[in-house]
């Protein structure tokens, strides 16, 4: 009986095994057969280039990657060459990042973009990437310090301004709180409000905390935190539902709008309000505006059944294609921005990907 | 009057009431300081209110499930790394299957044209759906169960194994959808979120959702389970002391299988309720809900060093950290204290637990 169902344990490992293998050959069977297209049409090279991703499963991330895939064929046949990419997963970990640095530079790439797991981190990657000459291309999250350090690496950053997602919720905010004044549910005139952060330490969470209500306040809104603290539930939808459950209990009589740094935790705001009847889709009665960032297409759902007010989109198709655009004229020794529409910022190191609002 | 006490109780008895009932007492006072002193302060909401308490019942409930669950592999002697990582994979292929078909990135647009889910005929979506996330859940903890019992490996090195399998899966499947991305599967059609949120009782302004219902359900049949079936009692025994288990004729494979199957339709119970309860689901959907499993085990006197551990304490250890929980975000304290006062919880929780065992001995 033991052996047998060992035998059977084994078989089915051997099955999931051979599986992958399976699907693997498969994709490496369609790389190889473009590969060989492209090197008939034109007596092309390849580039190799080494993707550091900080986690696949980010929803923004995930529409990122992809289009660094899709647009990799594309800009290679602008190029004349093909383009090879080996992406690794370092799952919201330095260390295995730094790991997965080392592989594929001992692999041999012609360049490497990071998205970093830590934004303290980039100093040591770079230094990897020069020991073996490989120029390197950030995107995404800004390394700290990077006014200095990644010009000093004759790198560039591609990103969005952490700022510009805050500015424009602040700025759908103040526009819809002038054009509702019942809003201002005791009359004060002043805005009682909640604030949803993603971390406590990431650039991009913090620009957008401060921004948003910043912004507000600029365009003549009065704001009051209503809580005691911000909350910092982690980008997370269960985690902000069952902090907005309690907080509801503790000041939801006093707020009158709702910030939040991704729509992951604007959609668990809601399913919380939701217990209490509020935000059910008919804005008339017991609703609360809550706004994001991503325009995912859960949120953008959620905004036309009325359920929230509005959200930031951060264009990930956009992002990926510049990515791959600049990435491959880095790895052709050209200048970074040759031969493209990108600009580069007034920083001087960066191309920043704007954000578009979404109510 | 104060000597007759001390006559009664011996400083022995004092000293193991203490030991019993110390972290019930600590938590105990926390609720009350905190129920007195919003109460005192006109300026703040008062913490001990009716919604309050069925609010906190109710995020109780699902983890209460996966609770009860692992408290039984505990109760062996093992522990279950893997619950938040079989829930993210149960309830992502929920997720997929009960999208309102008005969603237009829905993972599976198809199911909305065919003829069998149309009108009353939807209601097979959500029991496909519950079938699934138990079979997936019991196949998951069975294989957990199979490597602890014929592999005879520790079940904090095969749950940690199938954890990293498991997810690796789920976020496979998400990233299955049409859209490639790895986007949240959301946007569920009502009626599958009223099976878990539906309000069935109300009493004047206060009700209470199903949720309440099917945890106290399940709590009463697991507890019928631990105390009324052989397997219960076979359970108790071989994590009392295997060998003397094995020596009295349990089949000790038999039953620690079965305890690891049983904690599998439990979780899968749990990611079902989970799913329609946080509305949005995505591959880091449960991450660290086993630690959540697990502290509420630890405080509900389930004893680490196995045999020891009954139902009613495993309720009371899961409403006891949530009430915690909510607590804190209640009271908006910063959420890097929240950590430190989480850890401190669980440390105290299993320092008494040890003080307790060697009492004991």
């Amino acid at each position: 009986m033991k052996r047998i169902l060992a035998l059977i344990l084994i078989l089915t490992m051997a099955l999931a095994l051979t599986g992958c293998g399976a699907a693997a050959t498969t994709a490496g069977a369609a790389e190889t057969q473009a590969a060989a297209t492209t090197a008939a049409a034109a007596e092309s090279k390849t580039v190799n280039i080494g993707v550091l991703v900080w986690k696949f499963s980010d929803a923004y991330g995930s529409t990122v990657r992809l289009a660094i895939e899709k647009y990799a064929k594309e800009v290679g046949d602008a190029q004349g060459v093909t383009v090879n990419l080996d992406m690794q997963d370092a799952n919201d970990n330095q260390t295995t990042q730094n790991d997965q640095c080392d592989t594929l530079l001992a692999k041999g790439i012609d360049l490497l973009i990071i998205n970093l797991a830590t934004d303290g981190a980039a100093q040591a990657l770079i230094d990897k990437a020069a020991a073996k000459g490989v120029p390197v291309l950030f995107y995404n999250k800004e390394p700290t310090d990077s006014k200095t350090l990644v010009p000093a690496a004759k790198s560039l950053f591609i990103g969005t301004k952490p700022e510009e997602a805050g500015v424009m919720q602040g700025e759908i905010f103040a526009e819809q709180w002038a054009a509702n004044a019942a809003w201002d549910k005791n009359g004060d005139g002043v805005c009682q409000y909640l604030m949803f952060k993603g971390q406590a330490d990431n650039i991009e969470a913090i620009a957008r905390t401060k921004y948003s209500i910043d912004t507000a306040v600029a365009k003549g809104v009065k704001m009051e935190l209503a809580s005691s603290d911000i909350y910092v539930c982690d980008w997370d939808t269960a985690k902000a539902q069952d902090t907005m459950t309690a907080a509801w209990a503790s000041v939801g009589s006093k707020v009158e709008a709702i910030f939040t740094n991704n729509d992951g935790m604007a959609i668990g705001v809601i399913a919380a309000l939701n217990q209490v009847s509020f935000n059910s889709g008919d804005k008339a009665k017991n609703y609360i505006p809550v706004y994001g960032v991503d325009a995912t297409d859960e949120a953008a759902a959620a905004i036309s059944a009325g359920k929230m007010a509005g959200t930031v989109k951060q264009d990930g198709d956009a992002m990926g294609k510049a990515v791959v655009t600049i990435a491959v004229n880095g790895a052709l020794d050209k200048g970074w921005l040759d031969g493209t529409s990108y600009e580069m910022a007034a920083d001087g190191y960066s191309v920043r990907i704007p954000y578009a609002k979404i109510q | 009057m104060e000597k007759k006490i001390a006559n009664r109780f011996s400083s022995e008895q004092f000293r193991d009431f203490i030991l019993n009932y110390a972290l019930y007492i600590i938590l105990g006072a926390i609720i009350v300081f905190v129920s007195v002193t919003t109460w005192l302060d006109p300026t703040k909401t008062p913490f001990l209110r009716v919604e309050n308490i069925i609010s906190i019942i109710t995020q109780a409930s699902t983890k209460g499930i996966l609770a009860l669950g692992c408290a039984g592999i505990i109760v062996l002697a093992g522990t279950d790394l893997a619950i938040g990582r079989i829930l993210g994979l149960s309830s992502v292929v929920v997720a997929s299957l009960v999208q309102a078909f008005t969603y237009g990135t829905r993972y599976y647009p198809q199911l909305s044209e065919m003829a069998i889910f149309q009108g009353a005929g939807w209601w097979l979506l959500p029991i496909i759906a519950l079938i699934l996330s138990i079979a997936i859940s019991v196949l998951v903890s069975v294989i957990n169960g199979f490597g602890v019992a014929v592999l005879e490996m520790h079940a904090f090195i095969i749950t940690l194994g199938t954890s990293l399998i498991t997810y690796g899966v789920s976020s496979l499947y998400v990233e299955g959808q049409p859209s490639g991305s790895s986007m949240s599967l959301s946007t569920f059609d009502q009626r599958f979120i009223d099976i878990a949120l539906f309000k069935f009782v109300s009493f004047g302004p206060f009700q209470i959702p199903m949720l309440v219902f099917y945890f106290a359900l399940t709590a009463f049949v697991m507890h019928i389970i631990w105390t009324k079936t052989v397997l219960g009692k076979n359970m108790f025994a071989v994590g009392g002391n295997l060998e003397a288990a094995a020596v009295s004729g349990v089949n000790v494979k038999k039953t620690i299988i079965g305890v690891f199957a049983m904690a599998g339709v439990l979780y899968g119970i749990g990611s079902f309720l989970e799913t329609a309860r946080i509305q949005s689901c995505n591959s880091s959907t449960g991450t660290n809900y086993e630690l959540d499993a697990i502290s509420a085990c630890v405080i509900g006197g389930v004893s680490f060093t196995g045999g020891v551990g009954n139902i009613p304490g495993v309720v009371v250890g899961i409403l006891l950290l949530i009430t915690i929980n909510f607590i804190l975000a209640f009271l908006g304290v910063n959420a890097y204290f929240q950590y430190i006062i989480r850890g401190l919880i669980i440390i105290i929780a299993v320092a008494i637990d040890v003080r307790k065992y060697i009492a004991k001995k």
